[in-house]
């Protein structure tokens, strides 16, 4: 028989191992990709790789330029985060405040379903329903555009966010909720000067969440955006986000090729733009909530 | 000093990973009963239906072949890309490998007894809706022409025929790294590029939907394919040579490409018996059916 005491130890050190383990495969990944994509650098150099403007890689001339495809991923993310978050807040408001207690499980269930529906099928959905519909409307020849994929990953960020934002709003109510309705406070009121500003902290960490996955998404938003590696300069144009371009690419990339070092360099740039977003959420937020405090 | 402990064992997983990375590769020499290949999505689907029908019709190795053990027929086909396919042979992570194009010298290269086999043609079709005004105009594009289209110099279809409206040109091309975009750029871009307005359509059934949808655009569509649409589609004829089946199983019809299978160094014998049943009666018929023309 093992004391509580041992139990205790081995307990500690099998998740102290687990954790470890999982920062491994981190720094694994980053050590592989970075490994991976040094060569590239070698060839071209990181300011042509990242300002330049043709991605030609088979070319007989061969052009490594990322930019064009760098603004693609980000007009596409801060697009797709511009209408979602207004509506992730409102749908978190309505969740969380407005709605008769009795449905508050239901609704929350239903967004979450709305997370784990496959991405292909959002892409397919988008194909078949969204670019027609742009292209009537828009009178385009073909509806590929930065707005289908606005659109499409609108869609996708939002039951994360929702889910993040409402629960931060519960949890913010909760110790005032009884004090409000005794004090006969309205609930839009209450909804203004309580839980907007007491929630800011889940609203932040819903747009890091949706920014993040937004900037990685990839099956639906190569199946609407045409892959054209154009910088995009109406919502109408056609684009080709990182995501896009590797999973297109790197099936048919020679292993050891420039071609493939190229693929892995994009892939490195990507995770470093994610890195930098996510650490400035960061400061900002620091710098909002105050030195520490969390 | 937790914290020592934690940062040591961090290495020391490091290095045992790295150790394990370096390792692993060249392990195939004994035969398991698993036969694995890997490589061009185009050619998987096709390969794994004469996996099925062989391993249906023979049960177990060693009634192919009675050098082979007695398991189980187990064929495994992965897919990931032609090149894909040759560096699994390279890696030694699958005994052989699916090309939808020849294999670069580069890849012939670093094997060290390259080794192909044929076994069938993939074709290329330039295709139009059948609503398309080009397609009502002209039954033949010159490989010129088509260059005109996809290197943007033309972008409008009023551009290459008066008659034809005033509306953008959408071309669609699967991904510039694949096989099926190789043939094209090599047999009609030569040394043009495609247009960066062209879109890349990630697979060669969600490009001919695409085709099927939209009147105003023009692409590129595998054989077995278009065959499957024949009454939606247009295809034109190259340089006045029409792409029926003599046409491309003689060579003369330019937009093709060869479905091989490769592999490094001599057979072995499962391999040998796989690679005899694909290119029999039975496997050709199955190529035939998954719309591709196999090899006499």
């Amino acid at each position: 028989m093992l004391t509580n005491h041992k139990k205790e130890k081995v307990f500690t050190t099998m998740v102290r191992f687990m954790t470890i383990v999982v920062l491994f495969i981190l720094v694994f990944i980053i050590y592989f990709i970075l490994k991976e994509s040094l060569m590239i650098f070698q060839q071209v150099s990181l300011k042509d790789f990242i300002f330049g403007r043709e991605w030609r890689p088979l070319s007989v001339n061969p052009r490594f330029g990322l930019f064009p495809i760098i603004i693609g991923t980000l007009s596409l993310t801060s697009g797709a985060l511009i209408w979602a978050l207004p509506f992730s807040i409102g749908t978190a408001i309505f969740i969380s405040q407005v709605c008769p207690e009795q449905w508050r499980r239901g609704l929350r269930s239903l967004t979450d379903l709305m997370a784990g529906v496959p991405s292909v099928i959002y892409g397919f959905l988008g194909v078949v329903v969204l670019l027609p519909a742009i292209e009537s409307i828009f009178g385009q020849s073909s509806g590929d555009s930065l707005m289908a994929g606005i659109i499409v990953l609108g869609v996708m960020i939002m039951p994360f966010m929702i889910s993040i934002i409402a629960e931060s709003m519960e949890s913010v109510v909760r110790p005032y909720i009884g004090v409000s309705k005794s004090l006969g406070v309205s609930k839009w009121y209450m909804i203004r000067r309580l839980v907007l500003p007491g929630a800011w902290k889940g609203i932040f960490a819903g747009v890091v969440l949706g920014t993040s996955r937004a900037m990685g998404e990839t099956m639906a938003v190569m199946m609407v955006v045409g892959n054209s590696a154009l910088i995009p300069e109406t919502l109408l144009d056609r684009i080709k986000p990182i995501t896009s371009l590797i999973a297109l690419e790197i099936g048919s990339a020679p292993v050891n090729s420039v071609h493939y070092h190229g693929i892995f360099g994009a892939g490195f740039v990507l995770l470093m733009v994610l890195l930098l977003i996510n650490f400035a959420f960061y400061r900002i937020r620091r710098k909002i909530s105050g030195e520490g405090s969390m | 000093m937790y914290r020592k402990i934690g940062i040591s064992m961090i290495f020391l997983l490091l290095f045992v990973v790295l150790l394990v990375g370096c390792g692993d590769g060249n392990e195939t020499s004994d035969f398991d009963g698993e036969l694995k290949l890997t490589g061009s999505s185009t050619l998987a689907p096709t390969i794994s239906t004469i996996a099925d029908a062989f391993a249906e019709e023979y049960g177990t190795w060693d009634q192919v072949d009675e050098s082979l053990p007695e398991e189980e027929i187990s064929i495994s086909v992965a897919t990931g890309g032609s090149s894909a396919g040759a560096k699994a042979i390279l890696d030694g992570t699958a005994h052989i490998g699916m090309m939808a194009r020849n294999a670069k010298d580069e890849e012939m290269d670093a094997m060290e007894n390259y080794q192909e086999v044929k076994i069938g043609i993939d074709a290329l079709l330039m295709a139009v809706n059948q609503e398309n005004g080009l397609g009502k105009l002209k039954q033949d594009l010159t490989k010129e022409e088509v260059r005109r289209i996809f290197s943007g110099e033309q972008s409008l279809w009023s551009e290459v025929s008066g008659d034809l409206p005033e509306e953008e040109i959408v071309l669609l091309v699967r991904d510039v790294g694949g096989g099926a975009h190789g043939v094209f750029q090599d047999v009609i871009m030569e040394d043009e590029d495609v247009t960066e307005k062209a879109i890349e359509v990630p697979s060669m059934s969600g490009l001919v939907e695409r085709l099927i949808g939209n009147e105003g655009a023009i692409g590129y569509a595998s054989f077995g394919v278009a065959e499957q649409y024949r009454d939606d589609l247009v295809a034109f004829s190259i340089d006045g040579i029409e792409p029926s089946e003599e046409n491309i199983i003689s060579g003369d019809y330019p937009l093709s490409r060869p479905l091989n299978l490769v592999w490094d160094g001599e057979a072995s014998t499962e391999m040998q018996v796989f690679i005899d049943y694909i290119e029999s009666e039975a496997g050709r018929e199955i190529i035939a059916e998954m719309g591709f023309l196999p090899m006499e």
